[in-house]
């Protein structure tokens, strides 16, 4: 009986591995020929909505010139932008910084919080409640945004159906160390390929919680940000599409993030994106598959991507099932056949697919010489296999003790570069 | 007067894309790949056999007085495959207890320091941890351990030619798909990994061997697992990153510029 249901639970984790491995090459092969969605490029003459920029942050002296230097620089007509950077709890120069900005600037309005409740969903629906504009951009504190990066978001609320928008992230520490240029060649798969092919596809685009926007008064309709669930990005999308919404991907809107530098920060980061992710897995599942207001290629795609941080942990009881078959002497699950199955599966999870993608992204930015790096992103895979599981983990522990999240913000790089490159001199 | 015109002008990334080369794609699947992947079911049963010849030389080369014979199986219905039988060579307690010490303090190094929650240290951690149950595997029931060198010469033939048609196959459909300007890369690219998949199987299968002769068959488990299938995609994927490169450059190039598209 405990044999049968382990080799089943093998069998469990094969069809799964398929399942991602077929997604992967479809959207790969889509990004790579398929005819392109546009997004709205071309309508900028028409009157554009008013635009409330909120950025949420804890403790960012580091950085926080970079990104209101940036927005600064942007070319939005004034009279429609504010700029609301959300001091979270901050006990550095943070406050001081913002108000030395806001003096200068009128439309540069901080939102100083000091109350328990810390974190960013809390801090976006506070911020919302102050906000003049129509539409709510955020960007991370570590970002830095293109002159014309905020008409590229709010040109797509011209479309009444558009309840939500997500720009393109790209690292700019990319030539920091190893792991950042691992991180680019993940994130020009995830944008350049994945999101552009859901968007192509008309399937599910991600609203990825920075360099993005949506309409603030559909937000607040629906009770704004739930401060219980960590990632509010993913909550956002299923939640416009479980009620009717589209989430749009600009591919063109180019942003500048800064990327872990050290494996400790990416794996706390990974492990938070893990555990927020499967919290929306838990509460969407069900809505996704009942709503009437998504049609079925969206419910496919939905249900994939929701359970995309789930299924390193199934694969990780998949690899443990493999150890006790293996040392039952049950081995024969891979005779005949299965030798074939498994290892044809084995190789299309074994990350093939998602290097086919990250191979096709970087063809089409035509970055060369990083796909020379490729094969360090199989170690990757346990990486995150461990990371990922321990998310989904907290996550469950989250239902069950239904503690209270608590918000870490990811450690910043930028200013001890800076201050290197001022001893240097 | 400072000429202010744009010496280079950038092409958008950003919506471009290929034209699929469809009748090219079949050609190349149907001329190249087809006929190298039915060469090889074809000769499944030739090519384990040189290779079990290999083995069979070189073992018996190190251990003259050990008897080794060339057995044959059944592939599922795509016909025959042969390997190596050889005695099976137990580890002694005393041997299962060192290696049980060695990799406590191996993944005691792994789990602290710098090297904590790397991933290759992870990835390490897993597998030191297999090779850990294995030792208590030994040390108490050794007797109960399902295999024999037998089995695991028999399952290692199995897996590497599972190995070598996947990626026949996986590699054929990549290079038929991707590239279809850069045809001496896409050639030499699927050769390559077939040639470094031929070779590297053979190595490793000896070596494996001579392990579990020389060491006993404690390490199966550890080969099985550490060293298996996941070094095989290493290469595969390093020698497509090669291949990717070349195809990147290639339209990037004045000469491939003209494919890109922007719908």
């Amino acid at each position: 009986m405990v044999i049968t249901i382990l080799r089943i639970y093998m069998v469990f984790v094969i069809i799964l591995m398929i399942i991602y491995a077929v997604r992967h090459f479809v959207f790969a092969y889509n990004r790579l020929f398929g005819k392109q969605r546009l997004y709205y490029n071309d309508i900028y003459s028409t009157r554009m909505p008013s635009i409330s920029v909120l950025i949420p942050m804890h403790n960012e002296e580091q950085v926080l010139d970079f990104v209101l230097q940036s927005l600064l620089k942007c070319e939005y007509d004034r009279d429609r932008l504010e700029i609301i950077p959300i001091n979270d709890n901050s006990t550095d120069r943070t406050k001081e910084m913002l108000d030395e900005y806001h003096e200068k600037y009128e439309f540069i309005r901080p939102l100083h919080r000091n109350c328990p409740d810390r974190g960013k969903p809390a801090g976006l629906n506070d911020a919302m409640k102050i906000a003049k504009g129509d539409i709510i951009i955020v960007f991370d504190a570590d970002y830095r945004p293109a002159r014309d990066m905020l008409k590229q978001l709010a040109v797509a609320f011209q479309d009444p159906e558009v309840g939500a928008v997500m720009g393109r992230v790209i690292p700019y520490n990319t030539n920091k160390n190893l792991l950042t240029r691992l991180i680019n060649l993940e994130r020009c798969g995830g944008y350049q390929v994945d999101q552009q092919a859901r968007y192509n596809l008309k399937s599910i685009p991600q609203y990825g919680g920075t360099v993005g926007g949506f309409r603030k008064d559909l937000m607040l309709e629906m009770g704004g940000f739930n401060p219980l669930v960590l990632a509010e990005d993913t909550e956002l999308t299923y939640r416009f599409y479980t009620k009717g919404w589209k989430v749009i991907y600009a591919n063109s809107a180019e942003c500048y993030e800064e990327a872990p530098e050290t494996w400790a920060v990416r794996g706390r980061q990974i492990r938070r994106w893990a555990r927020g992710h499967n919290q929306v897995l838990f509460r969407y599942l069900g809505k996704v598959i009942l709503t009437p207001n998504m049609n079925w290629r969206e419910k496919v795609d939905g249900i994939l991507l929701l359970l995309v941080y789930a299924v390193p942990f199934f694969l990780a009881l998949g690899q443990l099932d493999s150890f006790i078959l293996f040392f039952l002497g049950e081995m024969d699950i891979f005779a005949g056949w299965w030798v074939l199955l498994f290892i044809g599966v084995y190789c299309s999870f074994g990350n093939f697919a998602p290097f086919y993608e990250i191979g096709t992204g970087l063809m089409l930015d035509g970055v060369k010489g990083e796909t020379m790096l490729l094969p360090l992103i199989m170690f990757n895979f346990y990486f995150y296999m461990w990371n990922i599981s321990l998310g989904f983990l907290d996550a469950i522990a989250d239902i069950i003790t239904k503690r209270k999240v608590s918000w870490a913000k990811t450690k910043r790089f930028a200013k001890a570069d800076n201050k290197e490159k001022e001893g240097a001199n | 007067m400072e000429n202010k015109e744009k010496k280079v002008i950038y092409y958008s990334r950003t919506y471009r894309h290929l034209k699929i080369n469809t009748a090219g794609s079949i050609l190349y699947f149907c001329l190249l790949v087809l006929p190298v992947l039915i060469l090889f079911i074809f000769n499944m049963n030739h090519i384990t056999h040189f290779m079990s010849k290999c083995a069979v030389n070189v073992l018996g080369k190190l251990y003259p007085g050990i008897p080794l014979y060339i057995r044959k199986d059944n592939f599922s219905i795509l016909g025959k495959m042969e390997f190596v039988e050889l005695p099976t060579v137990y580890p002694s307690t005393a041997f299962c207890v060192i290696n049980f010490i060695i990799v406590l303090l191996l993944v005691f190094f792994c789990c602290t320091g710098s090297r904590k929650g790397r991933p290759v240290s992870i990835y390490m951690t897993i597998m030191l941890v297999v090779h850990i149950i294995n030792c208590i595997y030994f040390i108490f029931a050794a007797n109960y351990f399902p295999y024999n060198a037998f089995q695991y010469s028999n399952l290692y033939i199995k897996q590497q030619i599972g190995i070598w048609l996947t990626f026949i196959v996986m590699m054929g459909l990549v290079t038929a798909i991707q590239g279809s300007k850069a045809l001496v890369w896409k050639i030499l690219s699927f050769f390559s990994v077939l040639a470094y998949s031929f070779l590297f199987g053979f190595a490793r299968y000896i070596l494996f061997l001579y392990i579990i002769q020389e060491f006993s068959i404690i390490y199966m488990a550890l080969m099985f697992f550490a060293f298996g299938p996941f070094f095989d995609f290493l290469y595969l994927v390093g020698i497509y990153g090669f291949f990717m490169d070349k195809v990147i450059k290639f339209y990037e190039s004045a000469k491939g510029k003209g494919a890109w598209r922007w719908s």
